[in-house]
C-alpha cells in the first residue's frame, strides 16, 4: 500500500458483515505479512427469513393448543400437564438448535481479501465445509451485480470474481456494497501487480 | 369430530408412541448439537475470530440442554 494512502478504520464489530482490516481476526494458513483487507459475510437481511421462521415457530405451540380444542383436538385430553410442558420444553430445545445452527451458517460462511488473496470459507451444510484460495496475480475479472428489489433497496449483491487458478469463478453472495467490493479488489489487484514476485506488502 | 389417540396408532398408546419418536429426535438433536459443535471447533481453529470461544460456550450449553431434555423425556414422559 502507499505511504501516502490513508489508512481505513479498523472494525471491531464481531458481527459484520462488511469488516476493513477487522480487528482480531486471522486464518490458519496466513502467511506472514499477509494481511486481511476486507471482511465479508452475507448482508444481514438474508437472515430475515429465518429470524420470521423462528417467529412464527415461536408462538406455533400457543396458538396450536387452543384451536386443536376448537376443532375437536383436544391435545390437553391426550397427555397429562407434565407431558405437555416437556412436549413444548422439546419443541423450544428443536427450536433453539434451529436458530443456533441458521447463525452460525451465516457467521462462517466468510469471504476475505487479504493483499496477496482471496479466500472463501464456504460452510454449505452441517457435514459440508469448503475452503477456496486464489492469488491476486490469478484474478482476470470482477463483476459486481445487484438484483432484485430487496438488493437494491438494502444494496448488496453478488461479486463474480474469475480467476486463472484451479477454481475458475468465486462468488461472494449476498454482500453488503458489493460495488465497493469489486473496487477494493481490484484495486488490491494493481498493488499485487507492481509487487515483484514473492514480495508481500 | 373428536379425535382420538388410539385411532392414530391403533394398538399403542398414543403416549408411548409420542414417547418413542421424541426419544428419537432428540438422539438426532444430540448429535446434530454435538456436530455444530465440532464445526464450531474447527472453523475456530481455520478462522480465529474474537466471538469464537462464546459461539464454543453457546454450543457446550446446548449439548448439555439437548442431553437434558432426552434424559427427562426418558424418566418422565
Amino acid at each position: 500500500m502507499d505511504e501516502n494512502t490513508v489508512k481505513p478504520k479498523r472494525s471491531r464489530n464481531p458481527f459484520a458483515m462488511f469488516a476493513l482490516a477487522p480487528l482480531g481476526v486471522s486464518f490458519d494458513e496466513q502467511d506472514e505479512g499477509e494481511d486481511i483487507v476486507l471482511l465479508l459475510r452475507a448482508h444481514i437481511v438474508t437472515l430475515v427469513p429465518a429470524f420470521l421462521e423462528f417467529i412464527v415457530f415461536s408462538i406455533l405451540p400457543f396458538v396450536v393448543i387452543p384451536v386443536g380444542s376448537l376443532i375437536g383436538f383436544n391435545i390437553s385430553g391426550f397427555f397429562g400437564a407434565t407431558q405437555l410442558w416437556i412436549l413444548i420444553i422439546c419443541w423450544y430445545v428443536f427450536l433453539a438448535g434451529f436458530v443456533f445452527f441458521r447463525f452460525i451458517f451465516w457467521y462462517f460462511n466468510v469471504y476475505l481479501l487479504t493483499n496477496e488473496r482471496i479466500i472463501d470459507f464456504d460452510f454449505r451444510g452441517i457435514l459440508h465445509k469448503e475452503t477456496s484460495y486464489a492469488n491476486l496475480t490469478q484474478i482476470q475479472d470482477v463483476s459486481p451485480r445487484i438484483i432484485g428489489f430487496f438488493g437494491t433497496f438494502f444494496h448488496y449483491g453478488n461479486v463474480y470474481i474469475q480467476t486463472a487458478g484451479e477454481k475458475p469463478e468465486f462468488e461472494f453472495m449476498n454482500v453488503a456494497r458489493p460495488d465497493d467490493v469489486a473496487r477494493t479488489i481490484l484495486g488490491e489487484v494493481r498493488d499485487e501487480e507492481t509487487e515483484a514476485p514473492g514480495e508481500i506488502r | 369430530m373428536v379425535v382420538d389417540g388410539a385411532a392414530i396408532f391403533p394398538g399403542l398408546g398414543l403416549a408411548i408412541a409420542v414417547k418413542a419418536i421424541l426419544i428419537l429426535l432428540l438422539v438426532f438433536n444430540l448429535v446434530f448439537s454435538l456436530i455444530i459443535f465440532r464445526q464450531i471447533q474447527l472453523m475456530g481453529k481455520r478462522l480465529p475470530t474474537p466471538l469464537e470461544p462464546f459461539l464454543r460456550f453457546i454450543a457446550t450449553i446446548y449439548i448439555g440442554v439437548a442431553a437434558a431434555v432426552l434424559l427427562l423425556v426418558i424418566g418422565v414422559f
